[in-house]
This record gives C-alpha cells, structure tokens and sequence, in this order.
C-alpha cells in the first residue's frame, strides 16, 4: 500500500512538472482559467439571453460544476501519452505494476479543477446578477470535489480507449466530456431528454453530483441530496472498476500482440 | 550455477491483419552463463528486439520456454521482472518534461525503492553516466547520447542482476559509444550479466564474451567472440593490396592456395594452414608487394557471411 | 510552379493529412454536441424564434476552432516534427503554403454549418429555411475568408508567443462572447461593445442570423465589414509569418519549437 502511494505521488509530481512545462501560474490564470469562466459566462449570457434570472441560475449553477468534470478528464491526454512516449512496456516491466501510475498521471488536473470550479463559484453568481444563497452554497463544494473524483475515473476509463487506438486522444476527451456537458442536466434537465436516453444517462459522472447541488441551492430534504451524492459515489467507482479491468487487459493484450510500445 | 538466461524452443509469430503471420522467432535456443556479456547480433527484423522483449517480459512467446536466473518469463514474472533490467535505444521512454533525476525517482517508486535508496542510487547512477551536471535538466533538453545514458541509468536503478540492452550505442558519438562500453565492462565486474542486441560489429568484438548471430529469427551460430572467425572455415588467408589482376590469377594457381577474392579494397587469398600464409607472403614479397597481411575473418566478415549482404534490405 | 499551384498543392497536402489524423477532425465531432444542447436551451426555454442563433453558433464556432487548430497546432507540429526547415529553405514563399494548409482546414470547419442543420433537422425536426440564401451564402463565404484571414494571423501570433498551448486553448470563448455568437451584442455590457465590433465574428452573426429571418437590409456594409476585417488579419498574419521566418533565420532557431 505505501509503495502505491509512494507510487501515485511521483506520478503526481511527474503530472505537475508536465503542466509546468505549459503553465506558468500567470498564464493559467490569465489564459485557462479566465478561458473556462468566459465559457460558464457563455452559456449563462445565453441563458439570461432565453429566459428569466431563473433559468440563468439554472445554467451557470450547471456549467461552473461541469469544469469539475471537464478537467477531470484531461487525464485521458496524460495517460494516452505513455504510449506517445514509449513509456508503456517499461511500465508495465515494473515490479510494482502499471496501475498505481494511471491514478496519478492526472492528479494535477483535479487540483486545477478543484481551483477554477471553486473561483468560478464564488465570483461569476454575483458577477453575473444571480448571487447565489450562502452559506448553504458552501455544502455543495465537498459534492464539487466528489464530482472532480468520479470524473477522473470516467476519464481513466475512456483513456483505455485512446491507448487502443492511436491519436484519438483529443476526440476521446472532447467526446466525453461533450456528452456530460450535452445530455448530462448541465443546460436542460434531463427530463427534457426521451426516456431510454434518460437511463442510459444514470450512468455519467457529474449527473447525480450536480443534482445534489441542485438539491442543495433549492433547499431540498437532506435525503435526496443524501441519495444523489451516494448515487454518485456509485457511478464513479464503477468507473474505477472498469478503468481498472480495461488497462490490465490492455496490458495483458499487448504483451501477447506485441503492441505495447507502438507509437501514439 | 544456473544459467542467467536459458531459452529452449523460442517462437514468436505476429499476427497481422488480412496477411499472413510473420515469425520472428523461430525454434530459438540459447544459453547465457551469469557474468557474461552475450552479443546478439543481426540485421533490422532479424527477431532481436522479440527476444529481448521475451526475456523481458514486455512479450509473450508463441511457444518455448525462457527462464531467467532459473525463473520462467511466463509463470514467473514478478520474480523476473525484479531481477532484470531493460534498456531501449531510441528517443523515446523517458519523461521529456521531467528532469533526468525527477526520471529516476518516478522509476525507482515504480520499483518499490524507498525513497532514501532511490536518491542515493539515482545521484551515483547520474555520477556514473557522466550526467551529474545535467541531473536536474529537462529530458527533452538532451541530446541521444544523453538519453541513452540516462535509459542505462533507469534500467541499473533497482540493481538487476541480467540486463537487456537493445541498441544501446545507436546514434552514439564514438567518445559516447566507448565511454559506454567502459561502463558496460566495469558493470560485469560486479558480477551483471548482459544480453546486448547489436548490429554494431566494433562493438559486440570490444564487448562480447559470446556472440549469437540471429537472421529471419532462426539463430544462425552462437559461439566465443574470439572464436568466431575460424567458423569461416576454419581457413587462414592473405590480405594485400595491388592493382594488377593478373597477379591475382597467378597466386591463384599456387598449390598452398585455396582461393583468391576480390574485397572492396583489396585481395584475400584463403590457404589450408599457417604453412600456406607463410609462403603466400613470401611468393608476394618476391614479386615485390609488400602490403601482404596475415589476416583472420574479422566478426563483420563472419556476419556479412553468414547473414549475407543484403545491402539496406530488410 | 506558379503560386497559385502551389497554394493548390498545400490545399491537397492539408486535405490529406486531416483526414489521416483523427485530431484535425475534432470540429466535426464538437458541433453536433454544440447544436444540441444550444438547441435543448433554446427549446427547453421555448424560445423558437432563437433557433437560427442555435443553427449558424456551432457552424461559426466550427470555423474558429479550425483557424485556431491550424494555427495551434498544425504550425508547431511542422517545427516539432523538423519539417519547418525545409519548407523554410524550399524556393516558395512560407506564405503559400500556409495560406493553402490553412484553407484546407477552414473548408473542415465550415463542413460544421452543415451538420449543425442535420442535427437540427434530423434530432429535433426544425428545418431551418433561410429567407434570403444569397445573402446567406456570401456570408458563409465571406466568413470562411475572414477565418483564412483570421488563422493566418493567429499562427503568426502563436509562433511568435511562449505560451502557444495556453493561447490556443484559451482564444476561443472570450470570442464567442465578443462575437455574440449566440446572443444579440446588446446582452453583453456597454463597455464590451466597441470591442465586439472589431472581431469579424460579431459581424457574421449578425449578418449570417438576419439573412435567415430575411432582415439583412444593410448587408453590403456587414459583407464588406466582415471582408476587411478579414483582409486586414490577413495581412498581419503574412507579415507576421514573414518576420517569423526572418527571426529564425537570424537567431537560428529554425526548427526549433
């Protein structure tokens, strides 16, 4: 267990040190972050453009939560590098195994995500003309933060797609944070969606999350936040498992094919 | 004491789409004594990287069986894995962004170091490879023999035992490439023991106690460096340098004489014994060529030979 | 070769390349999503009368993207991949074969206008028929130029710049909402306003939304607006590339990211 942990940190470190190379602290802030508040006040602007304060609360309420999930899912950029790399055979000769380094590769990505979800939460209600009700809109962080955490699972899951098949990586991440952000209650509630779509979208990350938040902002027994959150705790470690099992097998698979070092 | 590589039967077949299968390696076996350093020498696709890979435990065989140390590199991977240590040549399979130390320490957790003997080894392997000052240099700022250093340090960080070096020297300057031998050598002494995949002549006959010579994965002879040469045959001969074929064609007719060929530069002629050369160098001197030269096939000969020329084919 | 083939031969390269590699198809996969939820919004807040907006948004943001890509990506990749020096020392202006690349990748980002009326067709049943198709068609033109125009500056931009990634990740919505892509200006405060006018997008909106109601009364102002604006990048962009050149060629780092 110490040797994962050991393991995920320098991994982590390793996740930090490749977004140094592109971020500087000033053009995170001035660059990405001022980029994802600009796309929450998009979709807000819009929203006040359609409909009543109501709906614009509705909207950005929902777009400043789905950066938790936006960033969460760069991971699959970072994991479909190993194999750009050539890195992936020599990890997977390791003693200690593959595994541990894809639940740190991406870790960095939490934390900027954790950070811009946050700023866009305290200062774009107001700077918009919907304040949101705190102190109760403080609950909804520690949802923010569960959300970031079942995204990254998501993420981890869908990079075993992106290391099968080769320089998909930026359709796969825009895929799937695109049906999250599309169908996942971010600008509609998902009662707008036909029923079988419906179901089928119990299953995203963010969905169960966002309408604890909801739940939350509008004062709704404890219960049903209660339920949402577990809900969402659920979908997440579902897609733990399922990252999990794909990159063992992808692994598994390369060693008998020989396609492990293949260049992305 | 048991063999640091055994491997019985070797095949591996790759599988490609609406074609046939390709064998890279075929019915191969080969034993390497501990404390050796094993030359395996062939052309590009010859199935040297497949075995390395094999050994390694990146691949699966088709079927055969390999053991390492006396583990099997199919039942016994845990225990292979921490006993060997693999090294690509090429750019790649290092972290470009990261720091050759920050490289180091990732790697080391990976191999369940604790974190003091990781940063101990990583600053002596750094010391070692000459890449001390430039410990704490993005990756992608090095040159490739940089990188190659670096990929040797990261494959001697948990101290394996046996070492695969694939193409360790490729792209090296010459003051790199015999820098990097010295280290190969001074790493036997501690009792490692090396497989090195090569196509570089010079350097499996500075390095290599034994050398295999693998084409079309079939292995063609493995035998002592030093031996080597007399697989031609076992033949003596006499190199000299003239410009007149006739002279050629009259030393031919000697009865000492085997044959006479042409190499790019110069003549050889192949005599029976030591006797033969002697006097082959003798008729030479009387006729007043004086860059006669007793001469052994050279391991270049043998695998130009064996393997044949086939030029940049493949 | 004549200029004009080699612009053609660049136009054919790019063409191939982006279809070989997934990445440069991405617009094609975003504006589908786009449509759909800005149609949901505009639906769900039954607003029929903003539907256009819905349509020609993803189509527009398709072209933004594809400059952007072009000029984030397509340019570093090429001097990564050490493909910049060559094509630095071939007898033809760098100018020419960037100019046919980038066209190649905006007609990519223009093919999102198309598929954001299938969406809207064939998942939400709203044919969108446009009042004044000429007008619409030169826009949509007009656009597509402004966008050549707009790439050619951008990768002079992000050449020139330290933190290309960060720019090219991060120009794309705080255009969206100076070009009120899908909003009229008049929802975005005052002091933005002025600003919104100088980026070609706000004026293709305009132009492209009116043109579908059949309200485009001032149209050769807007057409000739959304040209010059075009035209004017355009230029930039050739300077920029030109001194791009020049630098590396004095400074050595040609070939260098």
């Amino acid at each position: 267990m110490i040797h994962v942990l050991r393991i995920v940190r320098q991994a982590t470190m390793l996740g930090f040190a490749e977004m140094g190379r592109v971020y500087t602290w000033r053009t995170w802030t001035f660059g990405w972050l001022v980029r994802l508040l600009c796309q929450v006040s998009f979709y807000a602007l819009l929203g006040s453009y359609l409909g009543d304060p109501g709906l614009t609360r509705y909207v950005l309420v929902g777009n400043i939560v789905v950066l938790a999930c936006l960033e969460s899912t760069i991971v699959v950029i970072s994991l479909a590098g190993e194999r750009a790399q050539g890195t992936l055979p020599l990890l997977a000769v390791a003693p200690a195994g593959h595994l541990p380094v894809y639940l740190g590769r991406g870790v960095q990505w939490m934390t900027t995500g954790l950070v811009s979800s946050l700023v866009a939460w305290t200062v774009l209600p107001p700077l918009l003309g919907v304040p949101l009700p705190w102190p109760r809109a403080a609950y909804a962080i520690p949802v923010i933060a569960l959300i970031l955490l079942s995204s990254y699972g998501y993420g981890c899951a869908l990079a075993g797609v992106a290391l099968r098949l080769r320089g998909v990586e930026w359709l796969v991440l825009n895929f799937a944070y695109g049906i999250v952000m599309t169908f996942g209650g971010v600008n509609v509630p998902l009662s707008f969606w036909p029923a079988p779509l419906r179901a089928a979208l119990e299953f995203l990350p963010l969905v169960h999350g966002l309408q604890a938040v909801r739940g939350i902002l509008d004062g709704a027994p404890t219960g049903h936040v209660l339920a949402q959150v577990g809900l969402e705790a659920l979908v997440g470690t579902a897609w733990y498992t399922i990252a999990w099992l794909s990159m063992d097998r992808l692994v598994a698979t390369g060693r008998r094919t020989g396609t492990l070092d293949h260049a992305g | 004491m048991e063999a640091a590589v055994a491997a019985s039967s070797l095949r591996r077949m790759y599988e490609r789409r609406r074609k046939d299968a390709v064998v890279a390696l075929d019915d191969l076996t080969l034993t390497i004594a501990q404390n050796e350093i094993h030359g395996l020498l062939g052309p590009n696709g010859a199935g040297k990287t497949t075995l390395v890979k094999i050994l390694s435990t990146v691949l699966l065989p088709t079927s055969g069986t390999a053991r390492v140390l006396g583990h099997d590199v199919v039942a016994e991977t845990k225990a292979v894995r921490s006993l060997v240590g693999l090294v690509l040549g090429g750019d790649r399979g290092l972290y470009d962004r990261l720091t050759a130390r920050r490289n180091l320490l990732f790697w080391g957790a990976l191999y369940k170091l604790d974190s003091r003997t990781v940063r101990r080894r990583a600053d002596a392997l750094l010391e070692r490879v000459g890449l001390a000052e430039r410990a704490d240099d993005p990756v992608e700022r090095f040159s490739r023999g940089m990188r190659q250093r670096l990929h040797l340090a990261r494959g001697l960080l948990h101290e394996p035992r046996v070492l695969f070096l694939d193409e360790p020297t490729s792209g090296l300057d010459p003051v790199a490439a015999v820098a990097f031998r010295r280290l190969v050598l001074e790493l036997r002494d501690e009792g490692r023991t090396f497989l090195l995949a090569t196509h570089d002549m010079d350097e499996a006959t500075a390095l290599c106690d034994r050398v295999s010579l693998i084409d079309r994965g079939r292995l063609l002879l493995t035998d002592d460096t030093s031996n080597v040469g007399r697989i031609l045959g076992d033949r003596e001969c006499v190199d000299f340098v003239h410009e007149d074929d006739a002279l050629a064609r009259d030393l031919a007719t000697l009865p000492s004489v085997l044959d006479v060929e042409r190499l790019d530069d110069r003549w050889r002629a192949h005599t029976a014994d030591r006797e033969g050369s002697r006097r082959v160098l003798a008729w030479l001197v009387e006729r007043d060529v004086l860059t006669g030269r007793h001469a052994q096939p050279t391991l270049e000969e043998v695998y130009l030979r064996t393997v044949g020329d086939r030029g940049m084919r493949v | 070769m004549t200029h004009l083939s080699v612009v053609w031969r660049a136009f054919q390269l790019q063409a191939l390349l982006s279809r070989r590699s997934p990445a440069h198809l991405l617009i094609l996969l975003i504006a589908p999503m786009q449509t759909t939820s800005l149609l949901a919004m505009t639906l769900h807040a039954h607003r029929p009368d903003a539907v256009a907006t819905a349509v020609i948004a993803p189509g527009l943001i398709g072209l933004w993207v594809s400059s952007l890509d072009y000029a984030g990506r397509v340019v570093p990749e090429d001097q990564w991949a050490g493909r910049f020096t060559p094509m630095v020392a071939a007898p033809v202006p760098l100018t020419l074969v960037v100019a046919g690349r980038v066209t190649a990748v905006v007609l990519v980002g223009a093919m999102a206008f198309g598929e954001s009326w299938l969406v809207a067709a064939l998942g939400f049943g709203r044919v969108l028929t446009v009042r004044a198709p000429g007008v619409f068609t030169a826009a949509v033109l007009a656009t597509c130029l402004a966008s050549v125009g707009t790439a050619m500056l951008m990768s002079g931009v992000i050449s020139l710049s330290r933190a290309r990634d960060v720019l090219q990740n991060s120009l794309s919505y705080p255009f969206y909402i100076l070009g009120g892509i899908v909003f009229p200006l008049t929802v975005l405060p005052g002091w933005v306003r002025p600003l919104s006018h100088l980026v070609f997008l706000s004026w293709s909106a305009r132009l492209l939304r009116d043109s579908v109601h059949g309200t485009a009364h001032d149209w050769p102002l807007a057409l000739a607006t959304i040209l010059a604006l075009g035209t004017a990048a355009l230029a930039g962009g050739m300077w920029l590339t030109h001194r791009l050149v020049n630098l590396a060629r004095r400074k050595g780092t040609v070939g260098h990211a």
